[in-house]
This record gives C-alpha cells, structure tokens and sequence, in this order.
C-alpha cells in the first residue's frame, strides 16, 4: 500500500486550525454550563403551567380572556398565555372573564374591585379568575 | 409515538434525496448527507403536508396519518423504481489518507462535548429560551389543536395584549408545524420532548450537512475541520434554544452544498437545492429574503452558462414550498410584522443618520468576536487554514461557487439594512438578535469558504510501497525506492 506524506505546510494548517476549534468548543462549553447553573429555569413556564392548570380545566376551550396582574412584565403575560393555550388572552374578552396572575398574596377581590372586576375563584398560588362587573 | 413521527419524515426526505442524488463511494458520506438531508427536508414535506391537511380538510389527526403514509408509500415506490437509474459517483478524497485520520478523534471529542452540553443547557431550560416558548412552541401548541382553534396560531389577537412583536403570528409555519405534527401524532400537546427532538436533529442533521458535502465534493480532511469550525461557533449555544435560527442556517446551507454538488455532474440535485430554498422561507421572514436573492442568482447562473434545465429542476423543488408560504404570508397571516408599518418616509429618515451606521458596525464587531473564544474565532479558523493551504483560485472563479457566494453575501447585506430601518429601539434590537442571526451564516460561510480552500490531501507525496524481495541464505536485502509526487494545483 503506497505511504502519503504531506508537506509540512499543509499539516501546520491543518493541524493549527484543528487545535484552535477544539479549544474554541471547550472554552464555549465551559462558559456555557456556568451560564446554564445561573439561568436554570429562568422564565418558570412549568411551572405556570402548574399554576394555571386548573383555572384553565374551567374555561372552555376555545374561550378568550382578560388579565391583570400585579406586575407588567411581558415575559410573565407571554407564559401565561403559553399555559392557556387554547384560550387566548384579548384585551376585551367577549365571556367578560378575566385572568389574574399575582406574584405575591393580596386582597384579590380588592383589586378586582378597583378595577370594575368582580373575583369568581382563587384557585391559589396567586390565581384567580374575575368576572367584569355590572 | 414521537419516534415514528421522526422516523415517519426522515424516511420521505432520505428516500427523495436518495432519488435525486447519485450514489456516493464512500458510504459514510452517502449515509451522512442523503440522512441529514432527509431529516430536515423530511420536516419541511411534512410540515407542509400538516399545514394543508387543516387547511383543506380541517384539524385531523387520522387524515394527517393517512396523509403522510400514503406520501411514504409514494416515496417508496418511486425509490425501488428509479433504483436501476442511480449514477455511481466516488468522491476521491472523502476518506482519510495516511496521517489525516488523526483529525476524527478530537472530532468525535468536540461532537460528544456538544451533546453534553445540548443535554447540560436542555435541562436547564427544557422550555427552551424566550422565543421559543413565546413564540415557535407557543404557535404550535394552537396549531396542535383539534379543533376551529387551531387557527389562532395566526391570529392578529395573538399580539394584541403583549403588544406589536411578542408572538408573531405572521411568522412562517415550518418549524411550529412540524412540532404541533408531532403533538398530534403524540397526543401529548405541550409535551417537551418534541420541541427538543426537533432542535437536537436540526442541529445534528446541520453538522451532518457540512460534514458529508465537503467530503463529497472537496476532500475528508476540509470536511473535519469543516465541522470542528463551526462547533466552535455559537452555533454549539443556540442550538438547544429550540428557535428558528438554527433550522433556517440548515436550510441556507443545504442550498448552497446541493447546488455545488448538483453543478459537479448531478443535475436533479438542483431540484434539491430549490426545495432546501423554499422551506427556508417557509421557516423565517429572513428565509423570503433568501428565496428572492437566490432565486435572482440561480436564474442569472442558469441563464448565462446555458443551464436552462437546472433552473427548471431548481424551479420544480422550490415551487410547492413557496407557494404556500406567500399564500400563507400575503392571505392568512395578519400585518403584525415589525417592518408591517414602515414608510418610506421612515426609511429614508433611517437610511440617512449616520449614528445608526455606527451603532450597526460596533455591534457587528462586538458579536463578531463573541462568536468565538478569543483567537478560536471562525474567520481565524479559516483565514489560517488558507493562509497555509492557499485558496484554489480556479473553483472561486466557478459560476456556481460566485452564485452562492454572491448569495450568502447580499442576504449579510440585507439583515444589515433591515437592522437600518428597523422600527424598534436599534440597541435592544441588535442586542437581542444579531448574536443568534450569525447562526445563519456560519454553516454556508465556513461550507463556502472552505469549498474553495486548497484540501491537505491534494498537496499529498505519494510514495509506493517498497517491493518485498526474498532474504537470501540469512542475509536481509534492502531495494532502493523511489518516489513520484502526486501535487494538483
């Protein structure tokens, strides 16, 4: 079987761009699970799944609903809405119910109050469910 | 269940690969690039398959299983009858010669690095990252229904709370398709393994792509480093975010490799390359962009080297997936784009304020380094290599090798003007996309590049092996050898 040698330009090159990958993929993964301890779980949706699960067995399938909540952040709105599917959220839901997702425990029906919401359920881990008001 | 839905759609994609692409010696790189490619054309035919079964007959899972076994029969049939009609090609440099097997233990160490790290970065956000669960998986879980509802994935009302931008309902339905498919073979809507089945294959089937399309039509030792390149990019980051970008990088790439292995003698590869094209519109609104700048460059390859018929074949592969994309795009998706309500006004306004060049350039500079580790970055990777090996002028003087080039290049200078007109706040727009949009590219940019690099095989010196003689009463005798030297420019 005939022996193939390379010029020693050719191994350099490859040799060089091979070792500087390998190293670039160790440094990615080294930075990488240090970044993925800090951010485990870091937007929850399971567990909104969780918190929503039995508000959403109550609403019917192909229904929209209002939300409020205590904070404004979009990424909570987003999961709550990830948890809902199907029912979609709206800003003027047709059935008049709304959603309440809260971070922390309240006077829910005061709240509801304040904004012509009239509470219907509190299923817990600060959700409920409001009816619109007369 | 979710296996045999994978199975299901790579079998079609491998089988319609392997109709239209010769057989290939080695094996490995046949096996590797017709079940790469099969894995996500697979995805793109069955999405579009899911997508108009709801269309035209509704939200059902027995005429979706109907659907795609008749579609495997199909594929079968036409396989075992054009079985005799299958050129044989040998891609004379895809195994590994002398010293250069050297490359695939550190290779296999980086490819099992990056599963570890898909697994490591899966477990910790099994959801995936922001997008995905507000976005691609969340359209899928509407998609997946089986009811009326299943139309809200494009519904205008998906935006209205959370404000212009946060679902998209007017993205393109591949990759929320082909997961909600899933789901619906499944039964088990919102179950995470399909999102990250899918993300894990496209990943894979991506390196698999680069890895067998420069063996084929290059040589082993540029399509090791090939792969070793681009799992050293971001690319090993994002995958496991469970996003579009990954898959629209595959589809780029899968373009450009069928064109130049179409152009190397194997016409209806072409078709191939225009379907490749056709599910990346069907993938991302980047994807139009793609689709318009390579089909502008196909026609004008096609049409000034006197390959009419190519086009056709380019043309034939393409057709289906685009027109259900502009269908989908201009008759059913809602005007919630984030460039739906730009004016020429504000594009002229844009295009003339020069504090926006700049902020575009620092942060191409910024992420540009960031896609590495220091001098492990890509275009360092490969600006040594062909500092070392030299570039083969001859092949980047190729018709082919200038379309795609020119390709990837103007659709680069394309995401840069839509970052110059874009109506949202520019930092925060760059900020949270320019990073993964470099995932796009790297998979061409590294198969482009190094298509036209000078491989280590052919500066090879072949030396024959030494004659055996017969030893003579205890005595060893040694032969002269002689040398021929085997180097192509």
């Amino acid at each position: 079987m005939a022996t193939v040698r390379y010029p020693i330009q050719a191994l350099l090159g490859v040799g060089i761009t091979a070792a500087l990958s390998v190293y670039g993929s160790f440094s990615f993964y080294d930075q990488q699970t240090a970044r993925n301890k800090m951010q485990e779980n870091a937007f929850q949706v399971g567990l909104e799944e969780q918190r929503f699960a039995a508000l959403k067995h109550d609403l019917p399938a192909d229904g929209m609903v209002g939300y409020v909540s205590d904070l404004s952040d979009n990424g909570i709105l987003l999961a709550a809405q990830y948890a809902l599917v199907p029912v979609l959220i709206v800003n003027r839901p047709p059935s008049g119910l709304v959603v309440g997702s809260f971070s922390r425990p309240m006077d829910y029906a005061e709240f509801g109050r304040a904004r012509g919401l009239v509470l219907v359920k509190d299923y817990g881990e600060g959700i409920t469910l409001y009816r619109k008001g007369p | 269940m979710l296996l045999l839905a994978v199975l299901v759609s790579t079998a079609v994609g491998y089988l319609l690969a392997s109709i239209l692409l010769p057989v290939y010696k080695p094996a490995w790189a046949d096996l590797l690039l017709k079940t790469s490619l099969g894995i996500g054309l697979g995805m793109g035919i069955t999405s579009c398959f899911f997508f108009l079964d709801r269309l035209v007959i509704g939200p059902s899972s027995a005429v979706s299983f109907v659907t795609e076994f008749l579609l495997l029969a199909a594929a079968v049939s036409a396989f075992w009858f054009t079985r005799d009609a299958r050129a044989q090609r040998t891609a004379a440099y895809a195994n590994p010669r002398g010293i250069l097997w050297w490359l695939l233990p550190p290779f296999l160490a980086v490819l099992a690095l990056s599963v570890f790290l898909f697994i490591n970065s899966t477990a910790s956000n099994p959801y995936g990252a922001w997008d995905a669960w507000a976005i691609w998986n969340q359209r899928a879980k509407f998609l997946a229904q089986p009811d009326a509802s299943w139309r809200r994935a494009f519904s205008p009302l998906l935006n209205e709370v959370a404000g212009a931008g946060a679902t998209h309902p007017d993205y393109p339905m591949l990759l929320s398709g082909y997961i909600a498919r899933c789901w619906s073979w499944t039964g088990a809507i919102g179950d995470v393994a399909a999102p990250i089945a899918v993300a894990a294959l496209f990943s894979a089937a991506t390196i698999g792509v680069l890895v067998s399309a420069l063996a084929i039509v290059r040589a082993w030792s540029l399509a090791i480093l090939g792969g070793l390149i681009l799992l050293s990019t971001a690319f090993l980051v994002v995958g496991p975010w469970q996003y579009a970008d990954v898959p629209v990088g595959y589809f780029y790439l899968s373009s450009f490799a069928l064109l130049l292995i179409a152009d190397a003698n194997a016409e209806p590869a072409f078709c191939l390359s225009g379907l490749a094209m056709g599910f990346a519109a069907w993938t991302k609104n980047e994807g139009l962009l793609f689709a318009l700048l390579a089909a502008v460059a196909m026609t004008a390859y096609a049409l000034t080297n006197r390959r009419r018929k190519a086009l056709l074949w380019f043309a034939a592969g393409a057709l289906v997936p685009l027109a259900i994309t502009f269908s989908f795009r201009f008759a059913m998706a809602p005007e919630t784009g984030t460039y739906a309500h730009v004016s020429f006004a504000d594009v002229a306004h844009r295009a003339v304020d020069g504090s926006r060049y700049l902020r575009i350039v620092k942060s191409l500079w910024v992420e540009s380094v960031d896609q590495g580790a220091g001098l492990a970055n890509p275009v360092i990777s490969i600006g040594l290599l062909m500092a070392f090996l030299k570039m083969a002028s001859a092949r980047l003087r190729q018709p082919v090798t200038i379309a795609a080039l020119g390709t990837l290049l103007a659709v680069f200078a394309g995401y840069l003007f839509t970052y110059l007109i874009t109506p949202l706040d520019l930092k925060w727009h760059l900020d949270t996309s320019l990073y993964r949009l470099f995932v796009h590219f790297w998979p061409s940019f590294i198969f482009l590049l190094l298509s036209v690099s000078r491989a280590a095989e052919e500066t090879a010196i072949e030396a024959p092996a030494p004659a055996r003689s017969e030893p003579a009463a205890g005595k060893t005798k040694r032969k002269g050898r002689s040398e021929s030297a085997a180097r192509r420019s």
